[in-house]
């Protein structure tokens, strides 16, 4: 009796457990995304506007890949995916059943006209040695290049509109980026466009249960809303109205976060952010060529104030390998920059970097007078960069190293362009956003490209190891070629000194906490990533 | 008076003439590449990497290689035309993104007009037939320490007070989404109230001083003391002879408020995320977007010379000594 007793016990409690499975999560109704995006513009081909920026995140995309918490390449419209050893092949399958959000299936001719759309049509660069695309299998296929391309591909497209394309809609459309047909939008991620409202800057999004990728979809649907600035959005958030902002390479401004901390229901979603600012040496002239004043004038620099101007008290001193911890190989050996005004002159003493002439400015080492050209980077906000201009002058200055902002520059766009191109400065200030993450700020240091390679350079740095550890990172073959030279950029850039980072940042991507529950920040991204429609519930 | 106002018109012409060229020079020495704006710093910089032939695609396209006259010689035809083109930052046709900021803009800028005239003349005249009385020892130094606080930051201030504090207002934008009907104009009238306040509370300051010193200046005439010795009552004065002369004026700054029309309010419209006319200009400049700026800038010209043209032909009216004027000097 009492055995059965227990069985029926046992039973029944299996039963109960089984049940309270099979209900599942509980699902977001709606996901209100915040964003100082407009809302205007609904082109897959296009990054632009919110739109283009919620499809870093595979929204309304097909993107094959995503680069997962750790910055790692996990599948996403793949199922699987596969390097071969010598780095030109990419074999790969899909998901079975993907649906294009007009309700067409996807199909191998989908996918062949992706990569020759992409190569042909779009000429990205990642793909100017695609050899061929083939089907090889059921939802498989391959693409062989005649370099070994595909793993820099992979890794540079996954946050540059790299997804499935449908044929019958891009076909013969030279002008893809100004295409504005209804269909502009339609893709084969979880979540289609059915709507938006240009007057109150808002698109709605629903899910598409065939195109899960990642498992269940648990927001059933998204709506992005555009706020006039990130102050409105803040007080909008703390309201309630919206569940958590995003904005690709804009985090929430420091100056504003102390308003809205601590507030019931509100996290700031805070961590190391990778965008970063930088200061170049002008290398290939005097004093810049000189390891040594390049050396002493790193100890000059006021990095706490620079710190203090970029983000607020959230700011810290960098080290001196250029990259920040949230770079993949980061190098936590290498130490820190350090402010030491005394070391610098010293340094510089001995260089022979005296003020010969009793002018209260220090002269060449021939006699030759000193007077530093800085540029920051001309951009439409340059507020910050400007600021750095007046703080890295004045750190020159107090050290008897006379300087100047260079006016021209930072008036015109052209004229900035043209002495960065030709190396025309001494020293440069500029930013690198979050988006190079892969291939890091020592792509704008490079001074020279490889063979074939379009597109510019910042850089004046000539040293031929710089050249070869950048080239040898960006076409790793797997994470170990790629940790062990950005490794070797990071000693390098200690022992050359050719630029600095001024500061390592804390970004701020906040979301609340009262409703909703399985957020993860990611470090430089946020709560609103590839993962989310996938881990968010209801509370 | 018909030879006096066609004059005028004449010179308007030639100065909307005038106008337009130097609005089409200005805004081709401006500094930067407006490619670079184009497409947006990311994508640009995105594809002098991996495309840059599509970057002189794109230039080519919007003749920007060609040579200073030849734009020229193509915007003119364009004007008179009434083409101005497709706006760089979302490819639709300037005409278009015109027609719906306007819309939003004449719905703010429309009642600050009619409410702050009425509201700033009639403060206005209560203060100035009375200077030194209660009303004007409140009202003045009101008004003119409301004329001294920037508008954006009284605007973040209201905002955060009503909007974000006390909730009586939305936070951002021009409208609430997914709505229709009365529910949608309902949401726009609530959407407006901030920014239409400030608007009113700032032109009615500056109504509001005008007409009080027009009418203190008037009070202490002459022929008003005639009229009062007259034996004539306080109202008769007050609208046959103050008022009158008062308006001329004040009329011709409502009609200079008039060419503000369209300007729309750009600083009320920024802080509050409202697609008027200031926005678009604004996103414009900031953009370096040609074709909108062009067109705004000359809109705004247009509007400015007609409104003078106007305030001309309505002092005229008013004053019978600019028609003796006009008439003696033809």
């Amino acid at each position: 009796m009492k055995k059965l007793v227990s069985l029926l016990l046992m039973l029944v409690f299996v039963f109960s457990l089984s049940c309270a499975m099979a209900e599942g999560k509980k699902h977001v109704e709606n996901l209100i995304v915040g964003t100082t995006a407009a809302n205007n513009t609904f082109n897959m081909t296009t990054q632009s506007d919110a739109f283009g920026r919620m499809n870093y995140n595979g929204l309304t995309q097909g993107n094959y890949v995503y680069r997962d918490a750790n910055g790692d390449l996990q599948p996403y419209f793949f199922t699987s995916y596969e390097i071969s050893e010598d780095g030109k092949v990419l074999d790969f399958t899909w998901h079975k059943g993907a649906i294009w959000h007009d309700g067409q299936p996807v199909t191998d001719e989908d996918i062949i006209f992706t990569f020759e759309f992409q190569r042909d049509v779009k000429k990205v660069g990642g793909l100017s040695n695609l050899v061929s695309v083939e089907i090889t299998g059921e939802n498989a296929a391959r693409l062989t290049f005649s370099q070994p391309d595909v793993y820099y591909y992979l890794n540079t497209s996954c946050m540059n509109t790299a997804c499935i394309y449908a044929k019958h809609i891009w076909e013969g459309i030279e002008d893809y980026s100004h295409y504005t047909g209804e269909d502009a939008a339609i893709g084969c991620g979880p979540y289609k466009l059915v709507g938006y409202d240009v007057d109150s800057q808002t698109s709605y999004y629903e899910a598409v249960p065939e195109n899960a990728f990642l498992g269940e979809i648990t927001v059933d649907k998204v709506t992005v809303q555009t706020y006039a600035d990130q102050a409105s959005l803040m007080m909008a958030l703390a309201s309630g109205e919206c569940d958590a902002y995003y904005n690709y390479a804009n985090p929430i401004e420091a100056t504003l976060i102390d308003s809205f901390t601590g507030m019931d229901g509100l996290d700031m979603g805070e961590s190391p952010f990778a965008g970063s600012y930088q200061m170049l040496f002008g290398c290939s002239r005097t004093p810049g060529d000189d390891v040594i004043f390049r050396q002493a004038i790193a100890y000059a620099i006021d990095y706490p104030t620079a710190a203090t101007a970029i983000n607020g008290e959230y700011g810290k001193p960098a080290n001196r390998g250029v990259l920040g911890p949230s770079f993949k190989g980061f190098d936590d050996s290498i130490a820190m920059l350090e402010y030491n005004v005394e070391t610098a002159k010293s340094m510089l003493d001995a260089a022979g970097y005296v003020d010969a002439d009793g002018d209260g400015w220090r002269e060449l080492p021939d006699g030759g007078k000193m007077d530093l050209s800085v540029i920051p980077q001309y951009s439409r906000s340059m507020e910050v960069r400007s600021r750095l201009g007046e703080i890295v002058c004045k750190s020159l200055q107090n050290v008897g190293v006379n300087c100047h902002i260079d006016e021209e520059a930072i008036a015109n766009s052209e004229i900035w362009e043209d002495k960065v191109t030709k190396e025309e400065y001494d020293i440069s200030i500029t930013f690198t956003t979050s988006g190079m993450l892969y291939s890091t700020p020592f792509r704008y240091i490079l001074a020279e490209l490889r063979d074939g390679d379009s597109g510019w350079h910042w850089g004046s740095c000539h040293d031929p190891r710089l050249k070869e550890y950048y080239y040898a990172m960006t076409e790793a073959i797997n994470d170990e070629q790629y940790i062990e030279n950005s490794r070797n950029l990071q000693h390098l850039a200690d022992e050359e000194m050719f630029g600095l980072t001024f500061a390592w940042q804390t970004g701020f991507f906040p979301y609340r906490t009262d409703k909703i529950e399985g957020w993860d920040n990611w470090q430089s991204w946020g709560v609103i990533n590839a993962r989310t429609w996938f881990d968010l519930t209801a509370k | 008076m018909f030879k006096h106002i066609l004059k005028k018109t004449l010179i308007a012409i030639a100065t909307i003439w005038l106008i337009i060229t130097i609005s089409f020079t200005l805004v081709h020495t401006m500094p930067g590449d407006p490619i670079i704006f184009l497409i947006g710093e990311e994508e640009y910089y995105y594809l002098l990497d991996n495309n840059p032939a599509y970057l002189e695609q794109v230039t080519e396209k919007f003749g920007l290689n060609d040579d200073l006259p030849t734009q020229y010689a193509r915007y003119m035809k364009s004007v008179l035309t009434l083409d101005f083109g497709l706006s760089y930052t979302n490819q639709k046709p300037v005409i278009e993104n015109f027609r719906s900021a306007a819309y939003w803009t004449l719905l703010l800028s429309v009642p600050t007009l009619i409410i702050s005239c009425i509201l700033g003349a009639v403060l206005g005249i209560h203060a100035g037939i009375r200077p030194g009385g209660l009303f004007d020892r409140i009202a003045t130094p009101f008004f003119l320490f409301l004329n001294t606080i920037p508008s954006n930051c009284l605007s973040l201030l209201l905002l955060i007070a009503f909007a974000y504090k006390l909730k009586w207002v939305p936070i951002n934008g021009m409208v609430s989404p997914g709505l229709s009907g009365a529910a949608r104009t309902a949401s726009i009238v609530q959407h407006m109230i901030l920014p239409l306040c400030i608007l009113i509370l700032f032109r009615t300051s500056g109504d509001f001083m005008l007409m009080k010193s027009t009418v203190s200046q008037i009070r202490q005439e002459e022929y008003i003391l005639t009229a009062r010795a007259k034996g004539i009552g306080q109202n008769k004065v007050l609208f046959r002879h103050v008022l009158k002369n008062a308006l001329v004026p004040y009329s011709t700054s409502l009609c200079m408020q008039l060419g503000g029309l369209l300007s729309g309010a750009m600083v009320v419209e920024v802080v509050f995320g409202w697609k008027g006319m200031g926005q678009m200009m604004y996103n414009a400049v900031s953009c370096r977007d040609f074709a909108t700026a062009q067109f705004c800038f000359l809109l705004s010209a247009l509007c400015v010379v007609l409104s003078n043209l106007l305030g001309d032909i309505v002092a005229a009216a008013i004053d019978p000594r600019i028609r003796e004027e006009a008439a003696e000097r033809a």
